[in-house]
């Protein structure tokens, strides 16, 4: 794509440069030579040279756009940029490679990344599958590896809040998936520049991962337990309510539970089970997800998910040290072998699908 | 042309005080009418006016009583448009008169019933924004015109279960025996040659905008719930204080100015009056205290007035008030209850953190609420935003879509009170043309 047509398909050319982007962009207030504003600045001016920008450094964690007064879409900007940075060669395996060597420790799969140890798991506590990620939290947390979590939690029905919590009662009440995206990344910006905390475990999607390695990478002083979820897609919710009731007539604010699984996205309400094609909700994407190659959350020091794995149990990807010390905590674990073949198919599907989003917008 | 010499103005703010009293001297009969139980509008919220600092009320009160006591104006308070018949020379208009339980007669307005309410002071005071509390029997505020007390039937226990004690503890302290719960709607049909709309304009309440945290943080307020609390006569008797419990003095301020204005996906246009608002209240919290700090958080600063600059310019040299060149990303709340504002210094390129004891959000300002029904029961047309359409900005500025049918004040556009009386007194020209 021409930067023409890229500046006004991704609206850049409404920028009044208010810094709101900059000032909400988690990564900028770590990395003082990155700042969406100043990208969207030169493109506009025509000084950009997008193998000199820092556009590897966006997690596409679109708070900057979110809250954008001027509807600029930066994330598809951002990769659009990246787009033609790969044309010079320039692409986000080396991003990646060189996080994984920093921060993780195991031997290389190429669909679903560094693993250590691979493994179907559930414990006692109720959770959308095994529960590990809540168990893997409490015990954590019991056991002094860190003061504060940060995870997600509902409001007003299902919508997704990101929340840093102290106690064990805010961790179990955050169990459950929500398919959406919820900037608990965010939460720990916060916590590391406001110096409440140091020794945090976090719960994230990949694409955070991406930022919150990123950020580890430059700022050290900041112990850090990551729990990655194996992701797909997710949803806008404010998008996804009116399409799930469209479609399912039901109120996901008032669901018990949601699920996707095998192509199917469920809700669980009032004792019954209604289901539809996840096809149907494309509508309601969240924009950044369609370039996303990251299905098992490669950056992670624990990754969870349900592929892989019978039902009510988790898949357990293990891919450093730390990760392996948390899940050493666990108690009254039960595990089953996984079907690694089911996660590397859909780990490869998705990096297909990402990457062929990414030619589109190259336009070759 | 018709006979008839009467007019009809929607709205009792300064613009439809204004158009009043332009046709009442040219011996036009009038109807002012006032969805609230006063006249005095948004006007009369304020603390002082810019770009002169003069005391608003001040100068708007006389104009009220003026309006009130004119020979030919008929104020109708507490009452709504609800039909409209007839054309341009003619129009028949069917107005509903709420009950306020009050006899405007003989209510003095000496407030023995606001005291003896049993619910005194429970509720958020609109007039207040929500800062002060009232009772369901109150007094809209002390210079409102009529000066008669209103009771909320929505809140009033005896409206609305039957029982306030052994008999309705304002009925015992009325000695004027004004208190009339037997009062009802009323319907009232007019025959008027024109109408004139000077509805005005509501503030915004971005609560959608979750990153400024207004709802949640305590300390966030807006730029009306300021001007109540820098006003002697507001629920903070002048002072300015945090709303968190400490309710310690607040030195430190910040203005954030175009909160859901200039915002494609809120109201894109530009409000009008915050960068000057915003100033005046960094300057008379400079007057109340010389400690005080302010800080203006623009993206573009609108001084487009006669004397606009300047008034930026003595804001900074005199009254010490900082800009910073910056929307705010987000405001958090730390440990002692304070705003933090994150922000990038956008001539520097710098991103910062500051903590002040108030935020004060410049809130978009929007047509006032219900001008969907309003419009339809005329037979106007809006635009996008809710603004009354006129014909022609260039040469008919006060002429809606209807003939017969005038627009002034912020119902057409936003702008300040300067413009819109300007305008009043011109859709009350254009009215009086209709008829003589």
């Amino acid at each position: 794509m021409e930067m023409e047509e890229l500046i006004a398909e991704t609206k850049v050319y409404n920028c009044v440069e208010c810094g709101k982007c900059n000032a909400n962009c988690p990564i900028s207030w770590f990395e003082s030579d990155y700042s969406p504003r100043l990208i969207a600045k030169r493109a506009l001016e025509g000084f950009i040279d997008v193998r000199e920008e820092k556009i590897w450094h966006c997690m596409s964690c679109q708070l900057c756009s979110d809250r954008c007064p001027s509807e600029v879409d930066y994330p598809k900007f951002i990769w659009g940029l990246r787009a033609e940075a790969l044309k010079s060669g320039i692409g986000e395996e080396a991003y990646v490679s060189e996080l994984e060597q920093l921060f993780l420790d195991g031997e290389m799969d190429k669909d679903i990344g560094i693993v250590r140890e691979i493994t179907a798991g559930k414990t006692a506590v109720e959770g959308q599958d095994g529960g590990i990620v809540t168990s893997l939290l409490t015990a954590g947390m019991e056991k002094g590896l860190f003061d504060s979590a940060i995870v997600v939690h509902r409001e007003d029905g299902f919508k997704a809040k990101a929340i840093m919590t102290e106690n064990v009662e805010d961790i179990i009440k955050a169990s459950g998936s929500k398919y959406q995206f919820a900037p608990t990344v965010e939460r720990m910006v916060e916590a590391i520049i406001e110096g409440g905390g140091k020794r945090i475990a976090i719960v994230a999607l990949p694409c955070s991962i991406y930022g919150i390695r990123r950020i580890q990478k430059v700022f050290s002083d900041v112990e850090l337990y990551i729990i990655g979820l194996f992701c797909f897609e997710n949803f806008y919710y404010e998008l996804l309510k009116p399409v799930v009731s469209e479609i399912l007539d039901v109120d996901l604010g008032l669901a018990d539970k949601i699920d996707v699984k095998k192509g199917k996205f469920v809700v669980y309400i009032e004792g019954e089970e209604k289901s539809c094609d996840v096809d149907e909700l494309q509508g309601a994407v969240r924009a950044s997800c369609v370039f996303c190659t990251d299905f098992t959350a490669r950056l992670a020091d624990v990754s969870v998910g349900s592929v892989g794995s019978p039902d009510g149990y988790s898949t357990v990807i293990i891919r450093s040290k730390k990760g392996e010390e948390l899940f050493g905590l666990l108690k009254g674990l039960e595990t089953t072998s996984v079907d690694r073949n089911e996660i590397a198919k859909l780990a490869s599907l998705k990096r297909k699908k990402g990457v062929e989003e990414l030619e589109k917008l190259e336009g070759v | 042309m018709s006979e008839n010499k009467s007019m009809l103005v929607i709205g009792g703010g300064v613009a439809g005080i204004q158009a009043s009293l332009d046709l009442a001297e040219q011996d036009f009969k009038v109807y002012l009418v006032e969805k609230n139980s006063s006249i005095g509008g948004r006007m009369a919220q304020l603390d002082k006016t810019f770009p002169t600092n003069d005391c608003s009320i001040c100068i708007l009160a006389p104009k009220m009583l003026e309006c009130f006591g004119h020979e030919n104006i008929t104020v109708l308070s507490y009452a709504e448009l609800k039909e409209v018949s007839g054309e341009k020379g003619d129009f028949i208009v069917k107005v509903r008169k709420k009950p306020r339980y009050v006899d405007e007669e003989k209510c003095t307005g000496c407030s023995a019933c606001e005291d003896a309410c049993l619910l005194k002071d429970r509720f958020p005071d609109e007039f207040d924004m929500g800062l002060g509390k009232r009772g369901a029997a109150y007094l809209p505020f002390a210079q409102a015109v009529p000066r008669v007390a209103v009771i909320d039937e929505e809140r009033c226990i005896f409206i609305t279960k039957g029982k306030c004690g052994k008999a309705p503890a304002c009925e015992e302290a009325c000695e004027r025996d004004a208190i009339d719960f037997e009062q009802k709607e009323e319907e009232i049909e007019l025959h008027v040659g024109a109408i004139i709309v000077a509805t005005g304009l509501d503030a915004y309440e971005p609560y959608e905008i979750e990153e400024y945290g207004y709802g949640r943080i305590e300390n966030v307020i807006t730029g009306l719930q300021y001007e109540r609390m820098i006003n002697a006569g507001g629920p903070t008797g002048g002072h300015l204080v945090r709303l968190s419990s400490d309710g310690k003095p607040a030195k430190k301020l910040a203005f954030i100015l175009c909160v859901g204005s200039r915002d494609l996906k809120k109201c894109p246009y530009c409000s009008s009056v915050c960068c000057m608002y915003s100033t005046k209240s960094g300057m008379l919290a400079r007057e109340h205290e010389e400690d005080m700090e302010s800080f203006v958080f623009y993206t573009d600063i609108r001084a487009f007035g006669r004397g606009f600059q300047e008034y930026i310019e003595r804001g900074m040299e005199e009254y010490g008030i900082n800009f910073i060149r910056a929307k705010p990303g987000k405001i958090t709340e730390n440990g002692n209850k304070s705003p933090v504002i994150w922000y990038e210094d956008t001539l520097t390129g710098e991103l910062k953190r500051m903590e002040v004891d108030l935020v004060i959000l410049a809130t978009a300002l929007v047509p006032s609420k219900g001008v969907e029904e309003l419009a339809k029961a005329l037979g106007v047309e809006l635009d996008e935003y809710g603004f009354f359409k006129v014909k022609n900005p260039l040469y008919a500025p006060v002429d809606t879509t209807r003939e017969g049918v005038f627009v002034c004040g912020f119902a057409q556009s936003p702008k300040d009170i300067t413009d819109s009386v300007a305008q009043a007194s011109g859709a009350a020209g254009r009215a009086g043309e209709v008829i003589s």
